[in-house]
């Protein structure tokens, strides 16, 4: 299991890494045509999540609430990546590598989803994939009325993920970490 | 194209709707209203927001207050643990991968002025402490001893964090040689807390490492440097291999020299094999020069057809004055093409020998007799008006009866001719000394006497190709 939890582990580090260069192009794309360097997004932008704690909390949440939280985040993610791609591809003047690598995010997503699976299984054991809940946040599948609202949110889409990139990469880390080495990580 | 432009104008106008705090920070640097500068977080688990308070006023006090995404707003926890016009968020109020907004408010005697809106995300604020405790380690080449190599090694702040995987740290080194001071080198995206750095050469360095979380952009400050000493090489590789090319080539060089210039005449042989000179096997030039007669038949009876000159009597005839046009003519140069010699002298030779150097095998009718005594030739001699007619006697053997060597050629181009010395000397013709045979003979020894050398040259017709 150490070896399915390490190749997670990367996985979502990669994942992470691409998702930040894909906004950065984004960004270089806009700034290149219009001058423009595009801030954050106010709060309102990124949907909240479930899991939005503080490091004292997400130490007390069980390896179960871990495991949950990224499924679900993993899952969020599969249709606003689908959609981003396809926006992106309408664009005239996109740069190749930010749709190779939307298009490589949407692939190492569902692999990754393959093995949370395969871990929620091993870890939780086979009753585990019942206790989660059904995915009750969908994304937002309106399609945008015109242009502007295309790049808001493609830009929104782009920003978020990377931010919950971040957080699956941090919490496989944390999980990699309690079952291996239970007694120095963090306590629960 | 145009619609892209249209585009980045929409999108120029919805940034600056949604975000208008930050690209207008730059107006509030003049100290009428408070600005937030800065916001730092060490691990990820709380951080630290500093404003600039505004100018030319007293008793003006602060307040921060915040709101995390669409929540409701709420005051700094802590206006002291950050020092002076700070506000910190401890763990339990800081809750990463959600946006942060906030204003600074100073409530003066005229009233309050409050900043704009700064609006973070923890985890993109993370600067750690730079990386301490440098340490080092030489290297020591097995081979030759010396030491150019070093292994470096340093402690990483935020310990427990980094530990459990909650902050992946990223460090990157730099070093120079105290020699040029301007030069730094840098090693980039190190994973691990130790490098190893080889062949350094000789010098005393300078090395710092910092580092970073991998989310934030934020690197640490530098480390405190140390210092290395890389001592001079006993003997260096380069060295080694050059004393062993060396001694390679002086070897080499003494082989050639002692080994193949006594061979050169051999070698030089082997390289430029030199012109074969014509020579019949098993018989030298000295052989004939001794005139050592019984050796030369000895070694001659092996060809077919040669008889001794002792065992034939070669009979002169009276010649006739004319010259004969076909005489001439017989004596033209022979179809063997004749080479120049030194001197311009052609050599000619009266029988298809090994000088003959190209052509098809000439018929030199020249003065060779004919086998069949039924044709009977004529000779000329150069500088006598007559030629003579040879015809040799029906009892005579029908092979070799007369051998002539040719041994110049006039300016004139008529061909001087003489018989070959060792037969003229046994014949009776060197006794006949009156008429015209007589006159014949003197001149054949006169030229003798000039050039023996020449005439000492028997040539023999081709026995074998």
């Amino acid at each position: 299991m150490e070896k399915l939890l390490g190749r997670a582990v990367q996985h979502a580090e990669l994942i992470f890494r691409v998702s930040e260069e894909s906004k950065m192009l984004f960004e270089e794309m806009l700034f290149s045509f219009g001058g423009v360097n595009p801030h954050a997004p106010s709060g309102t932008m990124c949907a909240p999540k479930t899991v939005s704690m503080s490091k004292s909390e997400i130490q007390q949440i069980s390896d179960k609430w871990i495991l949950h939280s990224v499924l679900i985040l993993i899952q969020f993610w599969t249709d606003p990546l689908a959609d981003l791609q396809a926006s992106l591809e309408n664009y005239e003047n996109a740069p190749s590598a930010l749709l190779d690598r939307s298009k490589w995010m949407s692939t190492k997503l569902t692999s990754l989803e393959q093995g949370v699976l395969v871990l929620v299984r091993q870890i939780l054991g086979d009753g585990g994939l019942l206790l989660l809940d059904a995915p009750g946040e969908t994304s937002d599948h309106n399609v945008p009325s015109d242009k502007l609202e295309s790049v808001r949110r493609d830009y929104s889409v782009l920003y978020c993920f990377r931010k919950d990139a971040h957080k699956i990469e941090t919490f496989l880390k944390l999980l990699k970490c309690r079952q291996i080495d239970k007694e120095n990580c963090s306590f629960f | 194209m145009l619609c892209f432009l249209l585009l980045a104008l929409l999108w120029t106008m919805v940034t600056a709707a949604l975000s208008p705090s930050t690209h207008t920070a730059a107006l509030q640097e003049d100290g009428t209203r408070p600005y937030i500068y800065s916001c730092r977080s060490l691990s990820m688990e709380d951080f630290t927001c500093w404003w600039r308070p505004i100018v030319g006023q007293d008793n003006v006090t602060y307040t921060l207050q915040y709101s995390i995404g669409d929540g409701a707003p709420r005051d700094c926890p802590d206006y002291l643990s950050g020092g002076i016009h700070s506000c910190f968020f401890n763990t339990k109020h800081t809750q990463v991968w959600q946006i942060y907004c906030m204003r600074v408010t100073a409530h003066t005697a005229s009233g309050t002025l409050t900043s704009h809106r700064h609006c973070l995300d923890v985890a993109d604020i993370v600067e750690t402490d730079p990386p301490f405790n440098l340490s080092y380690v030489l290297l020591n080449d097995s081979r030759s001893g010396s030491c150019h190599s070093v292994l470096l090694s340093w402690m990483y702040p935020i310990a427990p964090q980094v530990h459990e995987g909650w902050i992946t740290l990223l460090y990157e080194l730099r070093y120079r040689n105290l020699a040029q001071p301007d030069s730094w080198k840098v090693k980039e995206r190190l994973r691990e807390p130790c490098v190893e750095l080889f062949e350094l050469q000789r010098g005393t360095y300078e090395f710092m490492v910092r580092c970073r979380s991998v989310n934030s952009k934020h690197w640490s400050s530098w480390s405190e440097s140390i210092h290395i000493s890389i001592n001079s090489r006993t003997l260096s590789d380069h060295m080694l291999a050059f004393i062993l090319v060396t001694s390679l080539g002086v070897l080499a060089f003494l082989i050639i020299g002692f080994g193949f210039i006594p061979r050169g005449k051999r070698i030089k042989a082997f390289l430029l094999p030199p012109i074969p000179k014509p020579r019949i096997r098993g018989l030298e030039p000295v052989l004939l020069k001794n005139g050592k007669m019984d050796e030369i038949n000895h070694h001659f009876s092996s060809f077919h057809g040669y008889k001794s000159p002792q065992s034939s009597m070669e009979m002169w005839y009276p010649v006739s004055v004319d010259a004969c046009p076909a005489a001439v003519a017989n004596i033209s140069p022979s179809p063997c093409k004749p080479e120049d010699g030194p001197g311009g002298q052609l050599t000619l030779q009266t029988s298809c020998s090994p000088y003959c150097h190209s052509g098809p095998a000439p018929s030199c009718a020249g003065a060779t007799p004919p086998p069949d005594p039924a044709h009977p030739e004529l000779t000329s001699v150069p500088g006598m008006d007559y030629s003579m007619i040879l015809n040799s006697a029906p009892a005579q053997p029908a092979s070799h009866d007369f051998y002539t060597c040719v041994t110049g050629v006039t300016a004139s181009g008529q061909m001087h001719l003489v018989p070959c010395v060792p037969m003229l000397k046994n014949t009776p013709y060197a006794q006949g000394k009156e008429g015209k045979s007589g006159q014949l003979v003197a001149l054949l020894e006169k030229q003798m006497e000039a050039d023996p050398s020449e005439a000492a040259t028997p040539l023999l017709p081709h026995s074998s190709d």
